[in-house]
């Protein structure tokens, strides 16, 4: 009798925990209109968050809105985990991104436009922006290696491999990458975690062509990093995910002594607006969004209700 | 013959005196390591403060470092990790304790070391997996529930921190209730107190010194704790007004952009480093304090014998504090308090008696025949206990029950893309494998223990056997509970400012190991010193008795009595140093493509992979990793529990 009791008691909590958590796992709905909107939002270092606001605001500075629901996440893969797991939400997020992680979330256009190659090509698409390194003049011409590397990225054979990450690039003028004999040496670069898996990428190519190469120091935490890297002379380049203006040119250039930093472009990348795949929504406008991501206006939505009637 | 002897003895006092001395210089080594990391900190926190003003940064209720005018002001943040961190602990104290005293005394002998070494398990869980488990499971359940349907925020956050912080307040509070004498538990029964009142009314209080060490240990872990909480706090920097909104703590607010940020941020950063530093020494030293009131209420009728000295002391003022609110407790009690009492509780026995007698059914029949056995074998008193031993089992099964959820969650996320080539295979940009991270692992947690362990263990041993015969023991287990309540991220920027920075070692692999290890030594010291102190003093006496010296009785007799402890020590090492990545994160250098050829190369650990490839292109393979992940632990973990088990048996225990 008292074993059967002490048995059935532990039966008894066992079931109840079950059924409790059962009934919370079910209980989760799907998207609704009533309900308050998710906005999430990359950390200010990140060269995406950097990208949408250039290309919303311009050069005005903003801030985030304050409130409940307002999340700022470290990575481009937490944007997407929130996203995927939250019904109310909406983020941004690089196309090049997007392509191999689309389960579960839904591309928005902006302004009637989808972003894909073609509209990104013709710039209908109004949220783009560059993905690109920076380096300093004197160390570039000092490391034969590195200027070999930025001479393989600006040539025919990096494009291609830039294309096939489904990046888009022009490269109507470029030629094809010309052996150079007898290189070795190291090449180290630091910045942006969009740009990151495309310079591999480049790597592993530039490897197969000048073996005699290092580039094991490849270290990506975001595109502030490149500030930095050009600035304490650390690495020979810098990645950077936004729009590189002449001010942020005159900032890498304030570190110790005289010397010049220079850009190149690696490719166009889009930044997709992303909501919950339950999200019936397809469509957003430059000026919704402008609403959503900054407090300069003063107007917020309390739901997706008021979201979606604004501006018909 | 006797000048023989003398050289004997001679040899053995100098002996003495060496091993005395290099047990006191490795206990002084933790306090070399605070001391240098509040210094490095500082030289770099102290120049930021002063530019943005101590008063503006401190209470500042504004941080917005990218408007044109930067604010930097972190008083929501410091709200936030306190919420956070009390709540966190409160919860899991509610569980972990319970959790302690039903592996103790209430737990069926056949369950009682599966359910150890799952609860240990649950350490060993590598933090940003929690985060997942948080932002899948927790934060859509709060959505439903919360009443604005935001799920992020202190809630989330305190539950994910709580089942976190679990194993620690369990481990500890169980190896206290493990070195209390058994004759205490017997004379109460002896007494006539049931099972459940003796444990909770006797041999709980008197493990009361462990609790608290679980207390201090863990609020450190809860207010270090990055990578969880990063994913589920949500992340706006306002003050904190609800249990469900987007807040910030100083742990995410620095791990989110430590790395990325430049310039001036990344000395505020720092400066918040010292501000969370600093939030950690003091909650040390209250709870010190708080240990101290306690051995002070013990002795309280000594201290009223010679007053005036008393008079001098805080101490003896917070006593007296005390006995005058018991006074005032006792007034009210027989006053008011019993009638409040009365009518509180009397309706619910009317309403017990209205349900007995109206018994209709034969179902209800048998369902009473069994609360009247139970309320006739049971008087109040014991119905107290009773329910307190129920909440042991249930607290028991909510802790299994979460981490079989937390394995179901990563084993059927990840297993489907585990495979051979995926662990051993060759690293490729398409074809990501884990060999580089295992060969770092492995050099990083090899350090970690060369270090840890036999400085950690030297340091116990003069503490236990040696400290009170020294001067100045205060301050050193003052050094030790601090360096155990600093949070990670911090020995993460003092690795980062050091070992990276001052040493220029770059990003390597030994810079993280020498982190690691002076984070994982506080640990060591206190696992090895509950299991030094459980060996019963006769075992000291007969030895000396015998004739054996200081230092034979310590290495012979009582160091392997212990051995046990130790191997869990180096259990929680192992499993804190393959699991931390907010440490590593700033030290290592997260190069996941190439095998390290050297401690001086950049590296990468299994965590730390987690936490790449659940950034960048790979979510399967993070999961896929966390499987590996938890088979190494769970083969480690099952290992040193055999050691253990067959050095016990040699022992003859």
């Amino acid at each position: 009798m008292h074993i059967k009791t002490k048995r059935l008691r532990f039966l008894l909590i066992l079931s109840l925990f079950l059924s409790i958590s059962i009934i919370l796992v079910a209980c989760i709905s799907d998207f609704r209109e009533d309900r308050i909107i998710q906005v999430v939002s990359r950390d200010s270092s990140s060269g995406t968050r950097k990208g949408l606001e250039q290309a919303l605001y311009g050069e005005e500075k903003v801030s985030l809105p304050k409130g409940d629901s307002y999340e700022v996440v470290a990575s481009e893969a937490a944007v997407i985990s929130s996203v995927r797991s939250n019904p109310q939400a909406i983020g941004y997020e690089g196309l090049g991104f997007i392509n191999t992680n689309y389960r579960g979330v839904n591309k928005l256009s902006v302004d009637g436009v989808l972003p894909d190659e073609d509209s990104l090509r013709d710039n209908s698409y109004k949220l783009s922006r560059p993905l690109s390194v920076v380096y300093r003049l004197d160390k570039i011409n000092a490391n034969r290696a590195a200027k070999a590397f930025l001479d393989f990225i600006n040539s025919k054979d990096g494009s291609d491999i830039v294309k096939q990450q489904k990046y888009v690039v022009d490269d109507t003028l470029r030629e094809p990458y010309q052996y150079v004999p007898d290189l070795s040496g190291a090449i180290k670069i630091a910045g942006s975690t969009t740009v990151e898996p495309l310079i591999q990428r480049l790597a592993v190519a530039f490897k197969d062509i000048q073996p005699n190469i290092n580039m094991d120091n490849i270290h990506a935490t975001g595109s502030g990093a490149s500030i930095s890297a050009m600035q304490d002379n650390t690495h020979d380049f810098g990645m950077y995910s936004a729009e590189i203006s002449d001010s942020l040119i005159e900032e890498m250039q304030s570190g110790d002594g005289d010397y010049i930093v220079e850009k190149s472009t690696i490719a166009l990348d889009a930044i997709v607006i992303i909501v919950h795949a339950t999200n019936y929504i397809s469509n957003i406008s430059v000026e919704q969004l402008k609403h959503l991501y900054s407090s300069n206006s003063g107007l917020t939505f309390n739901n997706w209700k008021e979201l979606i009637n604004y501006g018909g | 013959m006797t000048i023989q002897q003398n050289t004997t003895s001679k040899f053995i006092h100098v002996r003495e005196r060496v091993i005395k001395y290099s047990l006191f210089s490795s206990a002084m080594f933790s306090v070399i390591a605070l001391f240098a990391i509040v210094v490095f900190l500082l030289s770099r926190g102290i120049p930021a403060i002063s530019q943005v003003g101590l008063w503006k940064f401190l209470f500042g209720t504004d941080w917005n470092p990218n408007a044109s005018t930067p604010v930097y002001g972190i008083f929501p943040m410091i709200l936030g990790s306190i919420y956070v961190t009390g709540l966190a602990t409160i919860i899991s104290l509610i569980f972990g304790l319970f959790i302690a005293i039903f592996l103790y005394k209430f737990c069926p002998k056949k369950f009682r070391s599966t359910i150890e070494q799952v609860i240990n398990l649950l350490a060993a869980v590598p933090s940003i997996v929690y985060g997942l488990f948080g932002i899948m499971i927790v934060v859509p359940v709060l959505r439903e529930i919360a009443p604005n349907f935001v799920g992020h925020g202190i809630l989330a956050s305190s539950i994910i921190l709580s089942i976190m912080v679990l194993p620690t307040i369990v481990s500890i509070s169980l190896s206290a209730l493990r070195s209390v004498p058994r004759e205490l538990y017997e004379g109460a029964l002896a007494l006539g107190a049931t099972r459940e009142q003796s444990v909770f009314k006797v041999i709980f209080p008197a493990a009361r010194s462990g609790v608290y060490t679980a207390i201090i240990l863990s609020i450190g872990r809860a207010i270090g704790e990055t990578m969880a909480v990063i994913m589920v706090i949500g992340g706006s920097p306002q003050m904190p007004t609800s249990l469900f909104q987007s807040i910030d703590t100083l742990t995410a607010l620095i791990a989110r952009s430590a790395r990325e940020e430049s310039g001036f941020l990344v000395e505020v950063l720092i400066a918040v480093g010292v501000v969370l530093l600093f939030f950690a020494l003091i909650l040390n030293y209250i709870l010190m304090k708080i240990k101290e009131r306690k051995v002070a209420h013990n002795y309280k009728i000594q201290l009223k014998k010679n007053n005036e000295k008393a008079n001098r002391s805080t101490i003896v003022g917070l006593t007296k504090f005390i006995i005058i609110v018991q006074e005032y407790w006792k007034i009210f009690w027989q006053t008011i308090g019993k009638s409040i009492k009365f009518v509180l509780t009397k309706p619910i026995y009317y309403f017990a008696y209205l349900l007995k007698i109206t018994r209709l059914s034969l179902l209800w029949y048998k369902f009473w025949a069994w609360i009247d056995t139970w309320w006739s074998v049971h008087n109040r008193q014991t119905i107290k206990y009773k329910i307190l031993k129920w909440w042991t089992y249930i607290a028991s099964t909510c802790g299994v029950l979460m981490l079989l959820a937390i394995l179901y969650f990563i084993i059927s996320g990840g297993l489907p893309y585990l495979s051979w080539e995926f662990i051993f295979g060759k690293y490729t940009l398409d074809n990501p494998t884990l060999m580089p991270a295992i060969v770092g692992t492995l050099i990083v947690v090899g350090i970690a223990l060369v270090i840890a362990i036999p400085i950690g263990v030297a340091c116990a041993i003069f503490l236990s056997e040696y400290a009170r015969q020294a001067r100045g023991v205060k301050y050193l287990r003052l050094a030790i509970d601090s360096l155990a309540a600093i949070p990670s991220i911090v020995y993460g920027l003092f690795g980062f400012i050091v070992f990276v920075g001052i040493f220029g070692w770059d990003y390597s692999l030994i810079a993280g190991g020498l982190a690691l290890s002076i984070m994982t030594l506080p640990t060591v010291i206190r696992i090895t010193e509950e299991s030094l102190l459980a060996v019963h003093h006769t075992y000291r006496e007969a030895s000396r008795a015998l004739g054996a010296s200081k230092v034979r009785t310590t290495f012979r007799i009582v160091l392997p009595s212990s051995l046990s402890g130790i191997g869990n020590a180096m259990i929680q090492t192992i499993g804190r140093a393959i699991s931390e990545s907010a440490v590593l994160i700033l030290t290592i250098g997260m190069v996941v493509g190439v095998m390290p050829s050297n401690i001086l190369s950049p590296g990468t650990t299994l965590s730390l992979n987690i936490y790449y490839f659940g950034n960048t292109l790979y979510p399967d393979q993070a999961a896929a990793t966390g499987v590996v992940l938890l088979i190494l632990v769970l083969i480690l973990n099952l290992g040193l529990s055999l050691i253990v088990k067959l050095l016990s048996k040699k022992q003859g225990k």
